[in-house]
């Protein structure tokens, strides 16, 4: 039997990334998906969960409008009759612009797709948990760029410390309705969003470098962050409220240092 | 497929609470237990309760916080069963509640023994077997009383504080091994531990308990942190290093707060 056997699942940036990667583990666990990005990526990931025998649905939105979460909740709803598990996974980079050439038109909308997504994910689907009365689990995609410096540009890396701190403050404010809210910070991911800073590396004839100041010595692989995802989902993470787990191969661990000082 | 197939785990302080519950999980998923313990027979209890269920099992007693008695139980697991693949280092004492006023250098001492160098002397000399063989994962048990006042006394709670430090300067430590290293930090889990504490609140007529702190309302169980370390124990967790994961229903996720203020 599988690990999310019968639930309900919406998965925001599922057309590509952590998002499909999550997509093919979950629904091979027995869920049933609503595959959710903007992109057309998401009738591909739909297509491959369905070759593989699974259950999925395609919706095209955006994970920061309001209109459009509500709709997706809905479509769950509609179509699988409950909700019980949302990955709010759908993020923008917004690039590696310098402090003073960023403007306030960018704070805001990746303030709105980042960390305003995952509360209207919270929001939206908590509603409908708490009418079902049988708990949940919500999930968002922070990024060890929300614990420290370095992974992401200011703008990025302050919506990532948002969604740190939205699952604290909604895992209370959603105290004794059984539904927990939790979030996985991912290190260096090969995805789409890191696509540029892997290839340069490449290109310059360090491949191999990448990922190596992390004890783990390399960088992950989206399926890596899905794995955590398929923990938090299931019933097995029961006691798991509140928490921002990174996935970084041990790099938030250690703050800078000099190559082979370590003892 | 079970998720520990044909791994080999020693497991301390494995013949009660966490240890007993992570070694019957652990035996469920295929791995191969060495429940080792101080007391003798709670280690054979283990042992035998896996075996009745169709597992594999051997128990061993002995002082996980003396080198001698560490470095043997990992020597006899692989003399056994020709590999070390996992080690959770759960074994520790609560040290009771002793006010600040009285508590002494000798009573500390024995604290950190058992409660920090045990767990260093584990990755010590379990990471001896699995270096050269490329892969181990060692989980350590540390507490949220490691992460913030007010669930230990303070020995137990700097006990606990050094092992989250010592997962993240290990994991670096061991860079490149293919060793991971990584804690739990149970909140309020029922077991033999935490009965005088919750006696302790029913004494001083604290109608509360800490548990109905949580966002969950309640107190965890031993297999709410066995499912966890599981997780951390499988390859599934592979990108997952010199963290230190709370398991608390939520518990450190706020500041001390007035029970009914909240948003």
């Amino acid at each position: 039997m599988g690990r999310l056997e019968g639930k309900s699942v919406i998965i925001t940036g599922a057309g590509s990334g952590i998002g499909r990667a999550a997509s093919l583990i979950f629904t091979r666990e027995g869920a049933k998906l609503i595959a959710v990005d903007k992109a057309d990526g998401v009738d591909e990931t739909v297509k491959l969960v369905r070759a593989a025998g699974g259950t999925a649905e395609a919706v095209k939105a955006d994970a920061g409008l309001e209109s459009d979460v509500a709709a997706v909740v809905g479509k769950a709803v509609s179509t699988y009759g409950k909700l019980d598990v949302i990955w709010a996974n759908a993020g923008v980079s917004g690039g590696w612009v310098p402090l003073h050439d960023q403007t306030v038109e960018q704070w805001n909308e990746i303030l709105r797709v980042n960390l305003i997504g995952p509360f209207l994910a919270v929001k939206h689907a908590s509603r409908q948990m708490m009418k079902q009365e049988r708990g949940g689990s919500i999930i968002c995609t922070a990024s060890v760029a929300g614990l420290k410096a370095n992974a992401g540009s200011s703008p990025y890396s302050a919506s990532k410390s948002g969604v740190i701190s939205l699952v604290q403050t909604t895992s209370y404010a959603l105290s004794g309705t059984g539904i927990r809210v939790n979030a996985i910070c991912p290190g260096l991911i090969e995805t789409g969003m890191t696509r540029k800073t892997f290839e340069t590396a490449r290109e310059r004839g360090k491949g191999d470098k990448i990922g190596q100041i992390n004890p783990t010595q390399r960088g992950g692989v989206p399926e890596e962050i899905a794995n955590m995802g398929l923990f938090l989902a299931s019933d097995e993470a029961s006691y798991v409220n509140g928490q921002a787990i990174p996935v970084d191969g041990g790099l938030t661990a250690s703050m800078p240092y000099a190559g082979k000082l370590r003892p | 497929m079970p998720r520990l197939a044909g791994k080999v785990a020693v497991i301390t302080g494995a013949g009660s609470g966490i240890g007993e519950a992570t070694a019957l999980l652990f035996a469920t998923e295929g791995a191969k237990v060495l429940a080792f313990d101080k007391n003798a027979d709670t280690a054979r209890a283990t042992a035998d309760a896996i075996r009745a269920a169709g597992g594999t099992a051997e128990a061993m007693t002995g002082d996980a916080g003396e080198e001698a008695d560490v470095s043997r139980v990992f020597d006899a697991a692989v003399e056994k069963w020709g590999q070390l693949d996992i080690v959770f280092a759960n074994a520790g004492i609560p040290g009771g509640w002793i006010p600040l006023r009285d508590q002494t250098p000798e009573r500390w001492a024995e604290i950190l023994r058992v409660n920090l160098i045990g767990p260093f002397l584990a990755v010590k000399h379990a990471s001896r077997h699995m270096v050269p063989r490329g892969q181990g994962s060692i989980v350590c048990t540390a507490s949220v009383a490691g992460i913030n006042a007010n669930a230990g006394i303070h020995p137990y709670s700097a006990s606990k504080a050094g092992v989250i430090s010592l997962v993240k300067t290990s994991a670096y430590s061991l860079a490149g091994t293919g060793v991971r290293v990584n804690a739990v930090c149970p909140g309020i889990i029922e077991t033999g531990m935490t009965r005088p504490t919750i006696a302790r609140l029913r004494e001083l007529g604290r109608e509360v308990q800490m548990g109905k702190l949580t966002p969950l309302r309640r107190n965890g169980m031993p297999n709410e942190i066995a499912t966890m370390v599981l997780y951390l124990a499988s390859d599934e967790a592979s990108y997952v290093n010199g963290q230190a994961i709370a398991i608390d229903g939520g518990l450190t996720a706020s500041m001390p707060y007035d029970v009914g203020q909240k948003s």
